[in-house]
């Protein structure tokens, strides 16, 4: 069995030797070969011809070549010679032979060098070698420039399915039978580097890799060996780079991190300019959006406009939206990691950009180096110039701004342990016409610690902090002037372990969260105003979790992953909870009585399994199929009762009255390559079903509501859809096409009316869209230019539309009975962007680009919203469509680096 | 009054008009839209005032049928059986006295603040409809109404006026601006000058033909007549006529720049949740020109028109009264027991308006949660502006149904309130001094529509 994989990987180290001439079909021999040895002529075949044979030495031994041979074909001789022999030969390709023998059960260490080249390195000691039993190589994979480790870099053990992808500090680890093997360690923005080791036992492997020249050869999305979609046992997730990222069109010249996912399958928003993703039917608070381990509550800048991550410091971002591995939990839909680049370890760096909204300046360098480095970002706004140009006085009288700024430290002890520290802050202010001053703000810092236990475990302590807070300050009138704040604090630990025994891969682990949310503090301004002083009372909670999971690969057919999370949460007192009479519908009027918790009591505590489990059944080297579950528990949720998540919305955590939300999903998937990997096609179906999702009563006022419970109403949410993707990774050409069909459903009823929406009858969510439709497209026109253009087309949101009108007292009123029962009209936009490097010299000191984009070319009128109004004083029904951004947008960015 | 979402969907949607509205754009569009059934409208109140009280019956229309506000536009629910309960048993009889107007004919009937009452309406065709038990909840007394002068922006409501025919007036723009302009420039006209510029135009669609001033031709009170003069000596015979009908002539006002914004101060009922509801009335004079009342005439391809002008003898003042159309509601939420100044409507400051005095009326009721849910919902969808910040929209859920059929959706509301009134002038003379005089060519009772009252006759509280 072994045996056959090093044949194999014979097979494609060929690929690296063709060149062009006569091809195999053409080649002719022409000799009296009486009893050379086959070896011999081999030889002279392949220095004559750019033909090249690949076979063990062992085989060539007593193989003789008998008899006189005219202008005969390459082909006819070979099965002449080999008819007696118990050998086949495989045309690999126009210039390559690959000889084939059925396996032998040993091991061999002795095949020929490499044709390319490549020197072999040997792992272990040929001392420790014991045949069948997997040796553990571990190592750093780093930056050869600035010995910075590079995570996210994919390891590809060619022709098994083995492989492995470093983690944030470099690390890696693989279990391989020892034997020898063509190890791939691929990364975007670096050249691939290949590696031949020889494996007796457990050792080390560093490996560095280089700048890739010009990126010819890039790749769009990345980060996973070439067939890791066939051959992985995830499914449903996706990671996009820095470098894809900063060449796909930006509204504005402003990369966006979070808004790029949009352009994957299964991922979609309620509109243009607003910040929530609804990943495969979840709501836009069911993804955790984590920075460096630290959690983001509000991703926004301006309303949504533009996301608070700041692209030049972002290395990735990952996506999981199926199959959730068991270390997340928290959030039903999605996890979306943002990995931060690591300070270049040996010198200074600095990159910057300056577009049309925004500058952004970095700097990375050694603090002491090869030890410790450093890389820090800021990024400022200048939209008062847009606001000025408004002609509105208010408009004008308004200022906005914002700014974020990132910091990453990162210190090796040794080879095997290190430690990073991320800070983040971002800010946004406005101030309206008026006084009034609105700002909202996130916080988050993480450390973590990395070590490489023995030779088989490595670990990950994380201890993460996060902060996001709004406050409102109002002043139009003094008898209204008020104040108003709301806070979350959220501190965690969790430490992750992985190992790899055997075909087995384990991670376990445990995280602990604190929670804090100050829901709101309302005071009155000024001697003038009538407001009271309003403090919604403190919650405090605690989420623990466990969890477990194996990778198994049961034979190189099938494998799978099982894993099991186990998650606590409780509502800590002080606290008070209101009791309300149950035979009436929950309202501040309705509340009988009410229980005192003292502090630190549970107030309410939720516990629950989390079941994860993967499938991969791999048909042939090209095509699996995959099958994946996860239940998904989520104990914060964030409520808002307008279309698009704003910064004002507030989470709310589950206690004594708001359950947990629960989800289960089921997906199945059908994966197939096709052209050597080059082509990627996949379908994958999904079905997923929410227990109390939580929705809001008609008429709800969410800030500062000390009786918010009674304003929410919990109910079923159901998802279902396919996501076909058809993608081309590498080549001056590349991108990908993606069709999702998807649809949500969310059905809330009781035995009040007051209480169910929709009057208890199922509806669509807001940001249900049946169909979608992406291209992304990248094309290196020259090695100065290229272009980068995507095009999406989806079927227009729900929205909610009167069905009669009547009017009281002589006002007109509009019936709006089925939720969400219309759609606006479809949409779609194609965006360009073209870009240029302004110095291709080999030793550039100062590097600059500059990008060109065009959003929504041709300027569709795009539907933003349709919405129905009573004109003239309530007299007169109207619908109006509002389009937004419905011309072309130009844009240019320049983005330096030196 | 603060109500933090409403403050929210005005600031986000600030944020969004500031930063991005610049390419954005609405259009009015007619979709086809679900068609409901037709639903029983009710619309109920009962105070604590010695009054009579109404229960007005009627049915819902499809969304675009902008007749709803014509008379008798909606098909009343007749011959029903309407009653009052109260929650001692007591029952009150409410009688028909138009078609869907059912009243109550107990002189000195009232609720009473403590007590709760339910609306039963038995339809003609055996449904019976009941209202849930509503409370009537105390309210206290208005202590003041404070006017204060504000510029209209974006950020105040939008102006009120209750009349369709003339907000374009008010807005600067004239009705029917070529004719203002030509019944204006031509008053004493002569009509063959006139005739002269219509052999230039001639073929031209909608443009003056004739001009004919009934007052100098007195004994020609036949406009056929008339017309079939004028038409002769045109070429045209009467038979080119299609129709005749009235026009409304009035050249634009200045568009109001300020408004008086109507603030009440009161104080909070401590200790309980109360939730109000401002009602407002004003009653102004105004003076109009009834003797350039004139009637236009098209023929049968709508080309061309003919006015002439025919004098009315009344009436040139009369006093218009309505009730502001918007809602005004409070929650003491954030304010529980303390005194407030409530901002509630803003009248636009024009020669519509203060001509002379305006009349205000202000009653602060008490309602209850379900009505202010009511209300706010109702409310909620005149605040609507496309932003994707606004609240879904949402049924505004009645507190009447069915009782053998619940799932059946009855629209309105059955309000129980008591109620305490405070009534003021508004106005400056310094301020109307400065105003466009208001012009309407008619008789200014046909000012009047379904919510605008027109009277010739001076109101008791009206200064000499």
């Amino acid at each position: 069995m072994i045996k056959r994989f090093v044949l194999l990987f014979l097979i494609f180290s060929g690929i690296a030797s063709t060149s062009f001439g006569q091809s195999y079909s053409e080649v002719r021999i022409t000799g009296d070969y009486n009893g050379r040895p086959l070896r011999d002529v081999l030889f002279e075949i392949e220095s004559d011809t750019p033909i090249r044979f690949y076979y063990l030495t062992e085989w060539m031994r007593g193989l003789n070549v008998q008899g006189r041979y005219e202008d005969y074909p390459l082909t006819s001789f070979m099965e002449d010679v080999l008819a007696d022999y118990d050998l086949d030969i495989i045309f690999y390709d126009d210039y390559t032979i690959v000889f084939k023998k059925e396996p032998v059960n040993t091991v061999r260490f002795d095949v020929p060098d490499d044709a390319s080249g490549l020197i072999t390195e040997v792992i272990g000691d040929s001392s420790k070698y014991i045949a069948g039993r997997n040796a553990k190589i571990t190592g750093t994979v780093r930056d050869a420039n600035s010995e910075v480790a590079v995570s996210g870099v994919n390891i590809e053990v060619e022709d098994t399915d083995k492989g492995s992808v470093t983690n944030s500090g470099g690390f890696y680890s693989l279990s391989l039978p020892g034997g020898i093997y063509y190890v791939k360690f691929d990364h975007i923005g670096y050249g691939e580097e290949r590696k031949r080791i020889k494996v007796f036992s457990s050792g080390r492997l560093d490996v560095d890799l280089f700048d890739a020249p010009y990126e010819l050869e890039e790749v769009t999305i990345t980060g996973e060996a070439a067939d890791i979609n066939v051959t992985s046992t995830q499914m449903g997730v996706t990671q996009l780079s820095q470098n894809t990222l900063n060449k796909m069109p930006a509204f504005m010249g402003e990369v966006d991190v979070v808004k790029s996912l949009l352009l994957l399958p299964g991922v979609t928003s309620v509109g243009e300019g607003t910040t929530g993703l609804n990943v495969r039917g979840g709501s836009a608070d069911q993804n955790l959006l984590l920075l460096e381990g630290a959690p983001i509550f509000n991703s926004s800048h301006v309303f949504g406009f533009f996301s608070i991550f700041n692209s030049d410091v972002v290395n990735d971002v990952t996506l999981y939206r199926g199959g959730i591995p068991a270390k997340y939990g928290g959030r039903l839909s999605s996890v979306m990691e943002i990995g931060l680049k690591e300070g270049d370890q040996e010198e200074l760096h600095g990159t910057g950009g300056a577009g049309l909204v925004a500058s952004r300046l970095t700097l990375q360098g050694p603090i002491a180096k090869g030890k410790t480095s450093f890389i820090f970002s800021g990024r400022g706004s200048y939209l008062n110039y847009i606001l000025k140009r408004i002609d509105h006085k208010d408009i004008q009288n308004s200022t906005a701004s914002f700014w974020d700024a990132t910091l990453k430290l990162d210190h090796r002890f040794s080879q095997k342990s290190r430690l990073t520290a991320t800070g983040y802050v971002s800010d946004d202010e406005f101030t309206l016409g008026s006084d009034s001053v609105i700002s909202w703000s996130n916080k988050a810092a993480s450390i973590k610690y990395s070590k490489i236990f023995g030779e088989n475990l490595i670990g990950d302590f994380t201890a993460a902090y996060s902060n996001y807070e709004f406050s409102i300050f109002f002043d139009e009138r003094p008898e209204e002037a008020f104040n108003m704040f709301y806070d979350i604090d959220y501190a965690s630990f969790r430490a992750d372990f992985t190992t790899n025994r055997n075909n087995h891969k384990i991670d376990f682990g445990l995280q602990s969260i604190f929670y804090h949310f100050q829901p709101g503090d309302f005071r009155p301004v000024g001697s003038l105003s009538s407001s009271n002083t309003i403090k919604v009372d403190n919650e405090r909670s605690i989420e623990n979790a466990l969890y477990l999971s194996d990778e198994i690969e049961l034979n190189p057919k099938l494998s799978f992953m099982l894993g099991l999370r186990g998650s606590m949460f409780s509502a800590l007192g002080p606290g008070v909870v209101s009791i309300y009479d149950e035979t009436l519908p929950r309202d501040p009027t309705t509340q009988v009585d009410s229980l005192q918790f003292g502090s630190g009591e549970a107030i309410e505590t939720y516990f629950g399994l989390e079941p994860r489990a993967s499938l991969r059944y791999q048909i042939d080297d090209v095509s699996s199929v995959k099958l994946g579950y996860n239940r998904m528990r989520q104990y914060i949720n964030l409520i808002s009762n307008t279309t698009a998540p704003t910064p004002f919305d507030i989470w709310q955590s589950s206690n004594f009255h708001i359950k947990p939300q629960t989800g289960d999903q089921l997906s199945l998937g059908y994966f197939r390559n096709f052209l050597d990997n080059q082509i990627e096609a996949s379908i994958e179906g999904y079905y997923k079903s929410t227990d109390f999702a939580i929705d809001y009563k008609d008429g709800a006022d969410l800030l500062v509501n000390r009786n918010l419970e009674a304003d929410l109403v919990q109910g079923d949410a159901e998802a279902f859809g396919v996501e076909v993707l058809l993608q081309k990774r590498s080549g001056r050409l590349n991108g990908w096409a993606s069709y999702t069909y998807s649809r949500t459903f969310l059905h809330i009823d009781s035995e009040f009316r007051s209480e169910r929406v929709n009057l208890g009858n199922r509806y669509p969510a807001n940001f249900d869209k049946p169909h979608d439709l992406t291209f992304v497209m990248n094309y290196q026109i020259s090695r100065r230019w290229s272009f980068a253009s995507n095009f999406t087309y989806s079927t227009g949101r729900p929205v909610t539309a009167p069905e009669s009108r009547y009017s009281i007292n002589g006002i007109g009123v509009s019936n709006f009975v089925e939720r969400n029962g219309f759609r606006i009209p479809d949409y779609h936009r194609l965006d360009i962007s073209f870009t240029t490097e302004t110095n291709l010299k080999k030793d550039k000191k100062w590097e600059g680009s500059w990008t060109f984009a065009i959003y929504n070319v041709y300027s569709r009128d795009n539907a933003y919203s349709v919405f129905f109004k009573n004109q003239d004083n309530n007299r007169i029904p109207k619908a109006f469509k509002l389009s937004i951004l419905a011309r072309a947008f130009p844009s240019v960015t320049y983005n330096f680096k030196f | 009054m603060v109500r933090l979402s409403n403050i929210k969907i005005s600031i986000l949607s600030m944020g969004l008009l500031g930063t991005f509205l610049l390419t954005g754009c609405f259009k009015e569009i007619e979709p086809t839209l679900p068609l409901g059934d037709t639903k029983l409208v009710v619309e109920a109140r009962l105070t604590n005032e010695a009054v009579t009280h109404f229960v007005k019956l009627s049915e819902s229309q499809t969304f675009f049928d902008s007749a709803l506000f014509t008379p008798n536009s909606t098909s009343p629910a007749t011959e029903a059986l309407v009653e009052l309960v109260n929650d001692e048993g007591r029952i009150i009889r409410l009688f028909e006295s138009e078609p869907g107007l059912y009243e109550t004919q107990l002189l000195g009937f009232k609720g009473e603040v403590g007590k709760r009452y339910q609306l039963v309406i038995k339809t003609q065709d055996g449904k019976e409809y009941r209202s849930g038990f509503e409370r009537m909840n105390p309210v206290p007394e208005i202590e003041a109404v404070e006017i204060e002068k504000v510029p209209l922006s974006i950020n105040v409501e939008p102006p009120v006026f209750p009349n369709p025919v003339l907000n374009p007036i008010l807005n600067g723009q004239p009705i029917q601006n070529n004719w203002a302009e030509i019944v204006n420039a031509l008053f004493v006209p002569d009509i063959w000058e006139v005739l002269a510029v219509e052999d230039r135009l001639k073929g031209q669609p909608g443009f003056l033909i004739g001009w004919f001033n009934a007052a100098d031709n007195a004994q020609l009170n036949d406009e056929s007549e008339i017309m079939a003069g004028l038409l002769a000596d045109l070429g045209y015979t009467q038979q080119d006529i299609l129709s005749l009908a009235n026009i409304t002539i009035a050249p634009g006002l200045q568009p109001a720049t300020q408004g008086y914004e109507i603030k009440i101060r009161s104080t909070d009922l401590p200790g309980e949740r109360n939730y109000y509801k401002w009602n407002l009335k004003g009653t102004f004079a105004v003076d109009t020109n009834p003797q350039r009342f004139s009637r236009m005439g098209t023929n049968k391809q709508g080309a061309l028109r003919f006015v002439f002008n025919q004098p009315k003898s009344c009436c040139d003042q009369c006093w218009l009264s309505f009730e502001f159309p918007s809602i005004h509601l409070f929650n003491d939420r954030l304010t529980d027991g303390k005194p407030f100044l409530a901002k509630t409507a803003t009248i636009p400051i024009n020669g519509f308006f203060f001509d002379q005095n305006f009349y205000l009326e202000v009653e602060q009721s008490s309602v209850s949660l379900g009505a202010l849910k009511f209300f706010e919902a109702v409310n909620e969808q005149t605040l609507s502006n496309g932003s994707l910040f606004d609240s879904t929209p949402t049924t505004a859920i009645s507190n009447i149904s069915n009782v053998d059929n619940p799932d059946e959706q009855v629209l309105g509301y059955f309000t129980v309130s008591a109620v305490s009134t405070f009534k003021t002038f508004v106005g400056d003379p310094i301020d109307a001094a400065l105003l466009d005089e208001f012009t309407y060519f008619d008789d200014c009772q046909t000012l009047a529509n379904s919510l605008i009252n027109a009277s010739v006759e001076k109101p008791d509280f009206w200064p000499n």
